[in-house]
C-alpha cells in the first residue's frame, strides 16, 4: 500500500523532471555547440563534441565577469536585508497591536499593482535627483520595493498559522521580544524564511529593466543586461547565450542545496506524511 | 497575556521592545517613497496628454475613453484575463503537487527540489528566447521530437497561428512560475505540525481526508497569497510575451504592457502608454481586496 | 549566540550599503573634468566595438575630458531614451535610428546640426543625400549621419543552377518563378524564405519595399494615408500567393528578426532577403559561402526598390556638452580611421561618404549590392518624406498583422485592409 503510494509520487516527480528539465538540458546543450551546429535545420540532442569556446566568449567578448560578480553582490545583500527587515515587519504585523494593523501591509502590496515596465521611469527620476544612477548602490535602494512585500507577507501568513502558545510562555518567563524572535521563532521559522530567502535572491538575479535603465557603465551592469547586449543583430548566438543561461543558474543551484537542508529542519522534521 | 508587550506608550515608543514596529514603519514609508509616489505619478500622468518630452495638459479620463474606443486595446485586455487566469490557474495546481510530491521522503529530494526550482532562476531573456527556440522550425527541438515519435506529420507553427500562440506564451509562463508556488507551498507544508497528522492517523483518516481537513487548510493562506502575487505579477507580465511574440500573429497576445510598451516608449505618446498600464488597476484592486479578506479572516 | 551572529552580519550589510552609496554619491560630485557620455548602438562584429571604444578614449586624451561610452542594444535604446528624457539626465552624444531622430525632431529635442555637417562635408567630403535625406526635416539636418543598412537578396547558386536558373530574379515575377522551381518540400527546401511575425522588423520593411516596387506605399507624396490602391493589392496578392502556393517554409508565420537568417543558413530557405548581417556570420561557414550569391532586390512594375536602414548619431538639446560633442562627432568622422571602421563591419554596414563606396573593398561580391542599394534608399514615409506617423504604423507592426491576420487567420484581403487603415487612422489621429 504504502510502496504503491511513492511510486505514484515517484512518477509524478520524474514527469516534473522532464518537463522542467528539458528545456535546460537543450540550453546546456546548445551551450556546447558552434554556430554551424545550433543552426542545423535538424537539431542533434547531444552535440557532436564538446565545445568551450562558448563559455570562454563569455568573459572575453562581453565582459560577463563584473556582471556575474555584480549581481552576486546585489542579490545577496538585498535578499539578506530583506529577510531581516520583513522578519521584524511581519512579526509586527502578526503580533503587536496598533492602529493600522491590517492597513498597512495592504500599502506594501500596492507597490506591486503598478508594472516595472512603466515604474522605471518615475524610479529614474527619483535615482538622478539623489544622485544615485549608474552605480549598483542604487540599484540595491530599489530592488526591496520588489521583495520586501512577497517576504513581509509570505512571512506574516506564515506567522497567522502558526501557534503563539511557545512564545506566549517564554514572555511570561520574562524573555524580552529579541530573544523571542530570535531565539523561539527564527528557528522555528527557518524554512519559511530560507525559502523566502532564496526567492528575494532569484527576484533580484533575474530583474532586468531597472538594471537596464539605471546602469550606463558596462562594468556596474548586472547579468540580465550583459546577456540582453548579446542580441545585437538579427543573428543570436546562440551557444554564448545558452552559456551565460547556465552560468547564471549554477550559483542558484549552489545556494539551493546548501540552504535545502535548512529547508527541510521545521516542525515536520523526519515525520511529515500524507 | 504580556500586556506590556501589546501597550503602546508614547514615551517608551523608541525601545528595544518596539524594534519590530520601528523597523515595519520604516519600512511602510521607504515603500511609500519609493512606490507610492511613483504610483501616484503614474496615475497623474495618465489623465494627461503627455508625450515622451513633450508638455502636457490634463484630459481627465480623455485617454481611458479613447483607448476603450480601441480594438487593439480591447483585444489586449481580453487576452490580459485569458493569459493570467490560465498561467496561474495551471501554475497553481502544477504546483501544488509539485509541492506535496517534493514533500515526500524521496532519496535525493535536496537535488530534486533544486532541479525543479531553476526555472525560476533562470533570467528569463535567456529561458524564453531558448523557448522561441525549441519552438521554431530551423533547429527547433520540439517539432523534431514530435515528428521522430509521429505525432504530427508537418512542423507546427506554434507561435504562427494565434490560436496556438496563445498556448504556447501560457505554457511557458507556466513553465517559468511553477517553481514559485511549489516551493512557496512546499515551506508552508513543512510548517504544518506533524501532530496533526499524527491525530488524523489516530481518527483513522485516509490520505484524502488528511489533505482535505489538515494539509489544506493549514496552508491556505500561504496558497492564497502565492495566487494573488503570481496574479498581480502575470496580468502586469511583459517579457514572456514580448520575446515569444512580441503580440502577434494578427495581434493575438497582444497584452496590457506590450501594448502600453511600444505606445509609450517607441511611440513616445507617455500617457496613454501609462494608461494602458494602469488599465489592471481595477482588477488588481479588487483581487487584493478580496485575497485579503480571506488571509484575514484566519 | 546565533543572534548575535546574524544581526551583526546584517549591521554590518547595512553599514556597507551606506558607505556604498555614500562613495557613489560622492564620485558623482567629485568629477571636475568634463564628463562625456557616448551612448553608442552595439554593432553585431565586435571588431567595430572595440575600435568605437578606442577612438573616443583616443578622443578623450587628446581634449582632457572623460568620457563614459556605453554601447547599447538596439531595443534596449527605448527605455533608456525615455528615462533619459525625461528627467534630462541625457547623453552628450547618441545613437538614433532616422525614425527616431524623426520622432524627438517632432518634439523638439533635438539640435539642428546642419551647419556643424556642413563644415564635416567641406572638410571630409560629400555624404550621400539619401542619408541625409532621412535625418533633414523642413530643410534642416537634425543628425549626423553615420552608417546606412542595405538589404539584398541571398540565392543558393547551387539550387538555382539545379533548377536551371544561371541568374538571379531580376523581377518579383522571376522570384517566383524561381521559387516556383527550387521549393522541393520533400526535403525541406523552400524557395521564397520569407515570413511574418510581430517580432520581424525586416518583413515590415520588406513588405514596403515590394509594395514600393509594385507601385504602391503606404503614404502618398503629401504624407496623407493612401493605403488601399490597386497598386498595393496588386502587390499583396502577389506576397499571399507565395505563401499560399506553399513557396515560403511552413512556419514562417510567426519569425522573428533570426527567422530568415535561420532559414537560410541551415539550408531551408533557398532564397532570402537580409541585411549584410548573414554574410559576416558565414565567415564560419565557408562551404556555405562558396554558394551563396547576391544580388539587389527584384524589380517590379514601378522599378527596383529599396527600403533602407539609416543610423546617426545626434545631439540633445538639452545635453550639457554639446560642443564636445560636436567635436567628437568630427573626431569620428575622420576619413583614415572612419574607413577602417566601417569595413571592419562590411557589408552590414554601409559607408555615408560617397567616394569609399568606390572603395575596392566594395568591389567584392559580396559586398557590392548592399552599396548599390544605397543610391535609392526609400524610407518608412515613402512616397513622402519620413513621418513619425509612418513610424507608429511600422512600430505596431501593422503591415505584418495584416499579412499575418490573411494568411494565418483566412481574414478577407477588403477586411485585412479595412482593419489596417482603421488602426492606421487611429495611431495617426
Amino acid at each position: 500500500m504504502k510502496k504503491q503510494k511513492n511510486t505514484i509520487w515517484i512518477i509524478i516527480i520524474a514527469l516534473f523532471l522532464l518537463g522542467t528539465m528539458f528545456p535546460i538540458y537543450w540550453m546546456l546543450v546548445t551551450s556546447f555547440k558552434s554556430f554551424q551546429e545550433v543552426y542545423n535545420l535538424i537539431p542533434r540532442l547531444i552535440p557532436e563534441k564538446l565545445l568551450w569556446s562558448n563559455y570562454t566568449e563569455l568573459f572575453t567578448k562581453y565582459t560577463f565577469g563584473p556582471a556575474l560578480i555584480n549581481s552576486i553582490i546585489v542579490s545577496t545583500i538585498v535578499a539578506v536585508g530583506t529577510i531581516v527587515i520583513s522578519l521584524y515587519s511581519a512579526y509586527a504585523v502578526s503580533r503587536m497591536e496598533f492602529k493600522g494593523k491590517t492597513f498597512m501591509p495592504q500599502l506594501f502590496l500596492m507597490a506591486y499593482l503598478i508594472p516595472r515596465t512603466i515604474l522605471f521611469i518615475p524610479i529614474y527620476l527619483l535615482l538622478a535627483k539623489i544622485g544615485l544612477l549608474n552605480s549598483i548602490w542604487g540599484l540595491m535602494l530599489v530592488y526591496p520595493t520588489i521583495t520586501i512585500p512577497y517576504a513581509t507577507w509570505v512571512l506574516i501568513s506564515y506567522f497567522q498559522g502558526t501557534p503563539k502558545e511557545m512564545e506566549e510562555a517564554a514572555e511570561v518567563d520574562g524573555a524580552t521580544r529579541r530573544q523571542v524572535i530570535w531565539q523561539i521563532i527564527f528557528p522555528i521559522a527557518k524554512p519559511s524564511l530560507v525559502s523566502t530567502l532564496i526567492f528575494s535572491f532569484t527576484l533580484c538575479w533575474s530583474e532586468y529593466i531597472y538594471a537596464l535603465v539605471l546602469i550606463n557603465d558596462k562594468f556596474e551592469r548586472t547579468i540580465t543586461v550583459a546577456l540582453s547586449s548579446m542580441l545585437v543583430a538579427d543573428i543570436i548566438p546562440w551557444g554564448s547565450l545558452s552559456a551565460g543561461a547556465v552560468i547564471c543558474a549554477l550559483p542558484i543551484m549552489i545556494v539551493y542545496i546548501f540552504a535545502s537542508k535548512h529547508i527541510v529542519t521545521g516542525l515536520s522534521m523526519g515525520s511529515v506524511k500524507g | 497575556m504580556a500586556v506590556t508587550h501589546n501597550s503602546l506608550s508614547k514615551t517608551k515608543f523608541f525601545s528595544w521592545e518596539n524594534l519590530p514596529l520601528i523597523i515595519l514603519l520604516l519600512t511602510t514609508l521607504y515603500l511609500i517613497v519609493f512606490q507610492g509616489i511613483t504610483t501616484i505619478w503614474s496615475l497623474g500622468i495618465s489623465t494627461t496628454n503627455k508625450t515622451i518630452g513633450g508638455n502636457s495638459k490634463f484630459i481627465g479620463l480623455g485617454n481611458y475613453l479613447k483607448l476603450f474606443a480601441n480594438g487593439t486595446y480591447r483585444g489586449a485586455m481580453w487576452f490580459t484575463a485569458v493569459y493570467a487566469v490560465f498561467s496561474v490557474g495551471l501554475k497553481l495546481v502544477l504546483g501544488f503537487v509539485m509541492a506535496l510530491a517534493l514533500n515526500k521522503p524521496i532519496k535525493g529530494r535536496a537535488v530534486i527540489r533544486a532541479l525543479l526550482f531553476l526555472p525560476w532562476a533562470l533570467p528569463t531573456l535567456t529561458s524564453v528566447l531558448s523557448w522561441r527556440w525549441m519552438l521554431g522550425d530551423v533547429g527547433g527541438i520540439v517539432n523534431h521530437l514530435l515528428m521522430t515519435f509521429k505525432l504530427i506529420k508537418a512542423p507546427v507553427g506554434w507561435l504562427g497561428e494565434p490560436a496556438l500562440a496563445k498556448w504556447s506564451v501560457v505554457m511557458v509562463n507556466v513553465w517559468r512560475g511553477t517553481p514559485f508556488f511549489g516551493i512557496s507551498i512546499l515551506a508552508a507544508l513543512q510548517a504544518i505540525p506533524s501532530a496533526l497528522y499524527e491525530v488524523g492517523d489516530i481518527e483513522g483518516a485516509n490520505g484524502l481526508q488528511k489533505f482535505r481537513y489538515i494539509t489544506l487548510p493549514q496552508s491556505m493562506s500561504v496558497v492564497l497569497l502565492v495566487t494573488l502575487i503570481s496574479m498581480i505579477w502575470t496580468l502586469g507580465d511583459f517579457s514572456v510575451i514580448w520575446l515569444m511574440t512580441r503580440g502577434g500573429p494578427a495581434n493575438s497576445t497582444h497584452v496590457f504592457s506590450t501594448l502600453s510598451y511600444i505606445t509609450a516608449f517607441q511611440n513616445l505618446q507617455l500617457a496613454r502608454g501609462v494608461a494602458i498600464s494602469m488599465s489592471i488597476l481595477p482588477f488588481s484592486i479588487l483581487l487584493l481586496i478580496v485575497i485579503m479578506k480571506q488571509i484575514f479572516k484566519k | 549566540m546565533k543572534k548575535g551572529r546574524i544581526l551583526l552580519v546584517a549591521l554590518v550589510l547595512l553599514a556597507t550599503v551606506g558607505v556604498g552609496i555614500l562613495s557613489a554619491q560622492g564620485q558623482a560630485e567629485s568629477a571636475k573634468k568634463p564628463v562625456l557620455t557616448v551612448w553608442m548602438k552595439k554593432q553585431f562584429v565586435e571588431d567595430q566595438n572595440v575600435e568605437f571604444e578606442k577612438r573616443v578614449n583616443a578622443f578623450a586624451a587628446e581634449n582632457n575630458v572623460d568620457v563614459v561610452v556605453e554601447l547599447i542594444a538596439y531595443e534596449d535604446f527605448f527605455p533608456k531614451w525615455t528615462a533619459a528624457i525625461q528627467s534630462g539626465v541625457l547623453p552628450d552624444l547618441c545613437f538614433f535610428g532616422y525614425q527616431e531622430v524623426g520622432q524627438f525632431y517632432q518634439q523638439g529635442l533635438l539640435m539642428d546640426v546642419t551647419d556643424e555637417l556642413k563644415s564635416i562635408e567641406s572638410k571630409y567630403g560629400k555624404i550621400y543625400d539619401s542619408s541625409k535625406a532621412a535625418v533633414t526635416f523642413d530643410g534642416k539636418t537634425y543628425a549626423f549621419p553615420v552608417w546606412g543598412e542595405g538589404t539584398a537578396l541571398y540565392y543558393r547558386k547551387d539550387l538555382l543552377s539545379a533548377a536551371g536558373y544561371n541568374a538571379p530574379p531580376k523581377t518579383w515575377a522571376e522570384f517566383k518563378e524561381i521559387a516556383k522551381a527550387v521549393t522541393d518540400s520533400s526535403k525541406g527546401i523552400y524557395g521564397a524564405g520569407l515570413g511574418y511575425g510581430a517580432g520581424n522588423s525586416d518583413a515590415e520593411f520588406l513588405t514596403r519595399s515590394m509594395m514600393f516596387a509594385f507601385g504602391g506605399s503606404i503614404f502618398d507624396a503629401n504624407k496623407n494615408l493612401a493605403f488601399d490602391t490597386p497598386e498595393n493589392r496588386a502587390a499583396f496578392n502577389y506576397i499571399i500567393s507565395l505563401f499560399k502556393e506553399g513557396l515560403t517554409p511552413p512556419t514562417a508565420v510567426g519569425w522573428n528578426d533570426g527567422g530568415n537568417n535561420a532559414a537560410y543558413i541551415s539550408g531551408q530557405a533557398a532564397m532570402v532577403f537580409n541585411t549584410g548581417s548573414i554574410v559576416n556570420a558565414l565567415g564560419s561557414n565557408p562551404e556555405l559561402k562558396a554558394k551563396t550569391g547576391l544580388a539587389l532586390l527584384p524589380a517590379g512594375p514601378a522599378g527596383q526598390f529599396t527600403v533602407g536602414i539609416a543610423n546617426n548619431m545626434g545631439i540633445f538639446e538639452g545635453a550639457k556638452n554639446k560642443d564636445l560633442a560636436v567635436k567628437l562627432m568630427e573626431y569620428l568622422y575622420e576619413p583614415t580611421w572612419y574607413a577602417k571602421w566601417i569595413e571592419a563591419g562590411a557589408p552590414l554596414g554601409l559607408p555615408v561618404y560617397e567616394k569609399l563606396a568606390s572603395a575596392p573593398i566594395w568591389d567584392n561580391e559580396y559586398f557590392k549590392p548592399f552599396i548599390e542599394s544605397m543610391k535609392t534608399f526609400k524610407y518608412l514615409g515613402y512616397k513622402g518624406d519620413y513621418t513619425p506617423n509612418a513610424g507608429k504604423i511600422y512600430n505596431m507592426r501593422l503591415v505584418n498583422t495584416m499579412f499575418e491576420s490573411i494568411i494565418a487567420a483566412n481574414t478577407s484581403l477588403d477586411a485585412a485592409i479595412k482593419t489596417f487603415t482603421s488602426d492606421a487612422k487611429t495611431l495617426i489621429e
